[in-house]
């Protein structure tokens, strides 16, 4: 063991001395790290050195080389720093292809910004960023930085290649620690073998990783985690702006985020008491004072973000989100938390990380940096209400897309857990649509369609609800992309009941949609809902992924004009695989032309070897959905 | 677009004119009953009521000429989930370390609540500061307590040290406004050229003398004020294809002309174009760098040789510019860093890549001069008198043999003679040294264009096999070497191609002319199209629509307000020759056209024919002009509309009996 620590710490010197004056020559790149790769880091050493709890040093070495203008933006440095961050130190160099030294970079160099995040008002966040500016391809630009973090909560993960298009030679993350400090250590998709050392003053684990290819960018890739390396860590015991804790798992955080964040945070004024009192006075089922309470935070707050300092974990008082009418997510949350316990209903401020992708929190690996929203959640007798409360019009107990079927970190007093947010299966998620419509000879197509939408359909689209008529319409243009349409009438009607629904109903005409060319009418019966189609790439090396499920049905009758006779209709459909379902039917009853399509796409990670048959699947739905119906003018075939 | 300008004259008038600014807190009925506002039903709130003063006024411990600008609005809010206007920013200017300041915030919230109006202060701890960049610092702050219905109203005053842009007065924004008032103070020994902008008409205008209304020290001046009020002020909806916004709000702008100094003689800083060529031309950030022809004398031997003729040295000398000077997307008609220093950092703003070239040009004793405009999202610039804020940018000018070409060296993908889309606004202005100034014309003959060849022989099988060839030119050349430079290379540039074209398999593919930017770009792929299951022995439908179907109207809305500016001339063509097997008869087809807009501003032509089993198609989409009225709009529109009906009929063939 005292061997390879030796050997390990010989081998550091050496590169610190030699970074700087190193040539990175491009013709040393094994031509295997060129394929596919816009850029490659040649050598990266990121050091994390835990000196103390308020006292942790980021080093970072790094050496890229960029081969065209599409890998420029590798060539970026942007360091992020607050309070709590300080850079200490910057540096770098330019070299040519060969390894010259065109230019030696300082931090002059760099431009110094905020980094307000576009959903904010406020945060005290500041960036220093750098682009070399070279006029030849390739070039090789290295930097050395450091920063000091004055906390060690939330300490940057190492991972060592970020992007798709750029390949790593080399990198290595060592972590050094005090010998009594207690780290907790989460290596994902890091397949290598961690080396631990140490001498009388510290642990010292190191991490590498040689020759990952760059690889391509193929549709419908699972998100980042399922497949990049990181290593992530988390101290035992941390400080934070002032606040101290320890933890080992979830319970142990969950509790800290409780007693030592909200708590003090949640306390009502008096005037939220007298108001909560004079709202639930006549109620005394649970489930409908949560709901007029909800009806009260929706009314009374919008969503404001501002992130200072702890701000960024710790919500603004609920008796300042009461005074300010304002709040981000978790004042928000942590305002109807106050609110619920006036009434002495139990809630979990639930942390998520939201977006459209599902993204669990580790079950094994507990961290204050998995998440970036907060909801609340009312585990009630019967069910778990659970309240987005950013929204001035989510329904009750409705979380939509942003939030659902996934693992949150929920915080309480007696110690936090995971829950488990409601999933909406692809057949709820629906979209279901009716119309009826008068086909003129002249081409025009005029009727009404009624489009139901529920589940996170319903998410979609309710957006449009109490947008002013001219807005509606617009949007409307771009949802439904039909030339010369016209919307005569529209509405809309919300059944926010317990699974919501919207109803959007519309008068239509489109003149010459349909057009005549001699004596035959062009009519493609699917007007509103047509499948793109996706990427055929062969020899595929990634698993695909559909995110989410859901389902279409679209029925149009089409009363067709007098003396025209069909000429050509496209057959039937009846698709049926893992990946979803789809129907097609068109019959002609009497006059009517009558379209049935019904479309399932089920969500899940599947193998590579099956994208050719997704692929077979969506192109076929993306050919039937332009399949044209020709009529033919009675008596004038030519 | 001239239309859109109005000149207003000083008018000196002596008689009084009442102060205006409406009573903080004192909210009328009328206001308070104001609903969603009836000029249009889109918007998420309305501004009542806005009043504005600039002044001059002298900072005697500084010994420092200011403008005080005070702001002051009320305004109603109708939807408290759209946060444009409850969240404010009030940005400061930062120029040659003068700082502007902010005093005097307040800010409050109204509410009406069973009758009673409630009242919450903006606490000045819930306001932020943010050094946004070198030039910008944000007040920012969020109103309390906003429900639908609520009235905010805030005030505040800026003291600006920079006096040489007067305060612009915004009378249009993107919500609507009953009234807006804006009052100049200005001192008789300043005279500002006032320009209105904007289709609306003042309801408005006062002016009086205001007897020693300023002061500088032991100097009682004499004052003019100047009132402007618009009232009924619709929310200002930006369209597509449209150039800057600045150039159809109405606003109104001031710029310094002159200042009469106490010793009696005045001093011109907006004045007539030859004076302002000779300020340019000696200015050490334009002209100084024109004239800088002895950083390049030693250089050129290096870029050119005496063998070359000069529009070749010139070809030599704009790639050497191209490669030497990348531009940092900074934009200006003075030069940031000079073009000695912008040649060793090997970057510079617009100025110093443009100056950098006009000066290596005229090293090489060629003619080039400086042009300064204003791009198409900075607006037009006006040409009653010169304002050189109005202009953003610097291009160059080189008269070759009775030949003249406008160059941008910015772009590495841009060929010589060819402008950048943000360029091609309307005029700019041609500064020739030793010559007064003059105004050209910023257009390009040059079009996007692009032909499509499709040729190949459709068996019985069902199958057509054959070759595209797609060729693009100009600004479609320009723009398919940025997408095939967003590839490692060109190899994952086709297979990309492979990918996506669905219902076409791409057998084999190679693209010529990507390296040179002064040629077209060539794509050749060879494909094979099932049309067929097998060859129908009935009528057999295709659709001769393969690769450049429009299929989306560009535009939905049904009018218009503001021109269309498509910024580019344009031209499509689409050749097709497949040979059928033998015995084929054609029995409907698209039908064969030729559409022309008025004054041949669009053109679309469609012919198909089968002649000795060669099924022959030729299209072509031609925009002849950029800019369309909107009057012009609805057949603009319809035209659009005409060619997707045609494309959805299809090519019928039958077999001979």
């Amino acid at each position: 063991m005292l061997n390879r620590y030796h050997v390990c710490i010989l081998f550091f010197l050496s590169v610190v001395e030699g970074i700087a004056q190193d040539r990175f020559p491009v013709d040393k790149i094994p031509q295997k790290l060129k394929e596919r790769a816009n850029a490659v880091v040649r050598d990266q050493q990121w050091t994390i050195n835990i000196r103390s709890s308020d006292d942790v040093i980021l080093h970072v070495k790094q050496v890229v080389t960029i081969f065209n203008r599409a890998g420029l933006e590798h060539a970026r440095l942007v360091l992020l720093y607050d309070k709590s961050t300080q850079i200490k130190s910057i540096s770098g160099i330019l070299q040519d292809h060969s390894g010259e030294i065109l230019k030696k970079i300082s931090v002059k160099d760099f431009v110094d910004e905020s980094a307000v995040s576009h959903f904010s008002l406020f945060e005290d966040n500041r960036i220093k960023h750098f682009l070399p500016n070279v006029m030849q391809y390739p070039f090789t630009v290295s930097y050395e930085y450091e920063l000091k973090l004055k906390q060690n909560l939330v300490i940057p993960d190492w991972v060592p290649k970020p992007s798709r298009d750029l390949s790593v030679e080399l990198s290595s993350y060592t972590l050094r620690c005090g010998l009594a400090d207690r780290i907790n250590i989460k290596e994902i998709n890091f397949e290598g073998q961690k080396l631990e050392a140490k001498n009388d003053k510290q642990r010292i684990y190191t991490w590498t990783v040689r020759d990952i290819l760059a690889s391509k960018n193929e549709p419908f890739s699972p998100p980042k985690e399922k497949y990049q390396i990181r290593v992530k860590v988390a101290p035992e015991q941390f400080y934070y702006y002032g606040k101290k804790g320890t933890y080992n798992n979830w319970g142990e955080l969950g509790r800290w985020v409780f007693t030592d964040l909200l708590a003090e945070r949640q306390k009502p004024t008096a005037q939220m008491v007298g108001k909560v009192h004079a709202l639930t006075t006549n109620i005394h089922d649970d489930v409908d004072k949560v709901r007029v309470l909800y009806q009260y935070l929706q009314e009374k707050m919008r969503y404001v973000s501002v992130q200072i300092g702890i701000g960024g974990f710790q919500p603004m008082a609920a008796s300042q989100v009461e005074q300010l009418g304002y709040g981000d997510c978790k004042a928000l949350v942590n305002y109807m938390q106050s609110l619920l316990s006036i009434v002495n209903i139990p809630s979990y401020y639930c942390v998520v990380n939201a977006g459209d992708i599902k993204r669990d929190m580790d079950e094994n690996f507990a961290s204050m940096d998995q998440g970036n929203h907060v909801v609340l959640a009312v585990p009630l007798k019967k069910d778990t209400i659970w309240l987005e409360c950013t929204s001035q019009k989510a329904p009750f107990g409705f979380l939509g897309s942003f939030t659902d079927d996934r693992v949150v970190f929920a915080c309480a007093k007696e110690g936090g857990k995971l829950l488990h947010t409601p999933k909406v299966p692809a057949e709820e998620s629906l979209q279901k649509r009716q119309g009826r419509f008068r086909l003129s000879e002249s081409g025009d197509v005029d009727g009404l369609l009624s489009t139901s939408f529920y589940g996170n359909q319903f998410d979609n689209q309710l957006a449009m609800l109490g947008l002013p008529l001219p807005e509606q319409d617009k949007r409307l243009k771009e949802m439904y992309t039909v030339d010369n349409i016209v919307f005569k009438n529209i509405s809309y009607d919300e059944d926010d009941g317990p699974s919501p629904t919207l109803t959007e109903q519309l008068s239509i005409v489109i003149q010459k949609y349909a057009p005549k060319s001699g004596t035959r009418i062009y009519l493609i019966p699917n007007v509103f809902n047509r499948k793109p189609p996706v990427p055929i790439t062969h020899e595929r090396k990634m698993p695909f992924f559909i995110n989410r499920g859901y389902r279409d049905i679209d029925s149009l009758v089409f009363t067709l004009p007098e003396n025209y006779v069909i000429d050509l209709k496209p057959a039937d459909v009846q698709l049926e695989t893992e990946f979803g379902s789809f129907t097609m039917k068109l019959q002609l009853k009497e006059n009517n032309l009558v379209f049935y399509r019904q479309l399932i796409l089920r969500e899940g990670l599947f193998a590579p070897e099956k994208y050719a048959t997704f692929v077979q699947f969506v192109n076929s739905i993306y050919q039937t959905d332009l399949g044209k119906v020709v009529f033919l003018e009675r008596y004038k075939k030519d | 677009m001239t239309r859109f300008f109005l000149m207003i004259c000083l008018l000196f008038q002596i008689f009084s004119v009442a102060a205006a600014d409406f009573s903080f807190g004192l909210i009328s009925d009328t206001e308070m009953a104001v609903k969603k506002y009836q000029l249009d039903s889109v918007s998420n709130a309305v501004v009542l009521n806005e009043y504005g003063t600039a002044r001059f006024v002298f900072d005697d411990q500084r010994g420092e000429l200011n403008i005080a600008f005070t702001y002051h609005v009320r305004l109603k809010i109708f939807n408290k989930e759209d946060p444009r206007q409850a969240n404010i920013q009030i940005p400061l200017r930062i120029s040659d370390e003068k700082v502007e300041y902010l005093e005097n915030l307040k800010a409050v919230t109204y509410n009406f609540r069973d009758g009673r109006k409630t009242e919450t202060w903006l606490d000045p701890k819930n306001t932020y500061q943010e050094a946004l960049s070198k030039y910008v610092k944000l007040t920012k702050f969020s109103m309390p307590d906003i429900q639908d219905g609520s009235i905010i109203e805030y005030s505040y005053q800026i003291t600006s040290p920079l006096i040489y842009n007067f305060r612009t007065w915004r009378f249009q924004a993107d919500i609507p406004k009953i009234r807006s008032e804006f009052e100049a103070i200005i001192p008789a020994t300043y005279t500002y050229n006032v320009i209105m902008r904007g289709p609306y008409k003042l309801k408005e205008q006062k002016s009086s003398i205001l007897r020693e209304g300023f002061r500088l020290p032991g100097w009682p001046i004499d004052c003019s004020r100047m009132i402007y009020i618009m009232e009924n002020i619709p929310a200002f909806i930006e369209e597509d294809y449209m150039t800057a916004a600045s150039n159809f709000k109405s606003a109104i702008y001031f710029e310094l002309a002159t200042v009469y100094l106490r010793n009696g003689s005045k001093h011109h800083y907006t004045k007539e174009w030859k004076n302002v060529d000779r300020e340019l031309l000696t200015d050490r950030s334009l002209g100084g760098q024109i004239k800088q022809e002895g950083i390049f004398e030693k250089m050129l031997a290096n870029i050119i040789t005496a063998d070359l003729n000069d529009l070749e040295k010139a070809r030599a000398i704009y790639t050497y510019i191209k490669n030497q000077i990348k531009w940092n997307a900074y934009y200006g008609v003075f030069s940031e860093f000079g073009i000695k220093k912008a040649l060793e950092r090997h970057e510079g703003n617009i100025a110093d890549v443009n100056l950098a070239l006009v000066a290596a040009l005229s090293a090489a004793r060629l003619d080039a001069n400086a042009v300064i405009l204003s791009t198409r999202e900075h607006g037009i610039v006006n040409k009653l008198n010169p304002v050189i804020s109005e202009f953003n940018y610097v291009i160059c000018q080189l008269n070759i043999g009775g030949e003249s070409y406008l160059l941008d060296a910015s772009d590495p993908f841009l060929p010589f003679g060819m402008l950048p889309l943000r360029c091609l606004n309307d005029q700019g202005r041609v500064l020739p040294i030793g010559k007064p100034s003059y105004w050209i014309d910023i257009k390009s003959s040059m079009k996007h264009h692009t032909n499509y060849v499709l040729t190949g022989e459709l068996s019985n099988d069902g199958i057509l096999r054959g070759k595209i060839k797609i060729t693009s030119f100009n600004y479609a050349a320009y723009l398919k070497r940025k997408e095939i430079a967003s590839y490692p290379n060109i190899d994952q540039f086709i297979e990309k191609k492979k990918e996506e074209s669905v219902g076409t398999e791409i057998v084999e593919a190679n693209v010529v002319g990507v390296d040179s930017v002064d040629v077209g770009v060539i794509e050749n792929y060879q494909v094979t199209i099932k049309l067929f299951d097998s060859l129908p022995s009935e009528d057999a439908y295709f659709n001769p629509f393969i690769l450049n179907k429009i299929g989306k109207n560009p535009f939905t809305l049904s009018e218009r307000t503001y021109p269309v500016d498509f910024g580019n001339l344009s031209e499509e063509s689409f050749e097709m020759d497949i040979t059928l097997p033998s015995g084929y008869d054609l029995v409907s087809k698209p039908a064969d056209v030729n559409m022309v807009l008025a004054e041949r501003g669009g053109q679309f032509i469609n012919r198909i024919k089968l002649e000795n089993n060669h099924l022959r198609c030729d299209q072509v989409l031609r925009f002849n002009k950029m800019i369309f009225a909107p009057d012009e709009y609805l057949s603009l529109k319809e035209f659009f509309s005409r060619i997707i009906q045609l494309e959805k009929a299809d090519i019928v063939l039958r077999k001979h009996i």
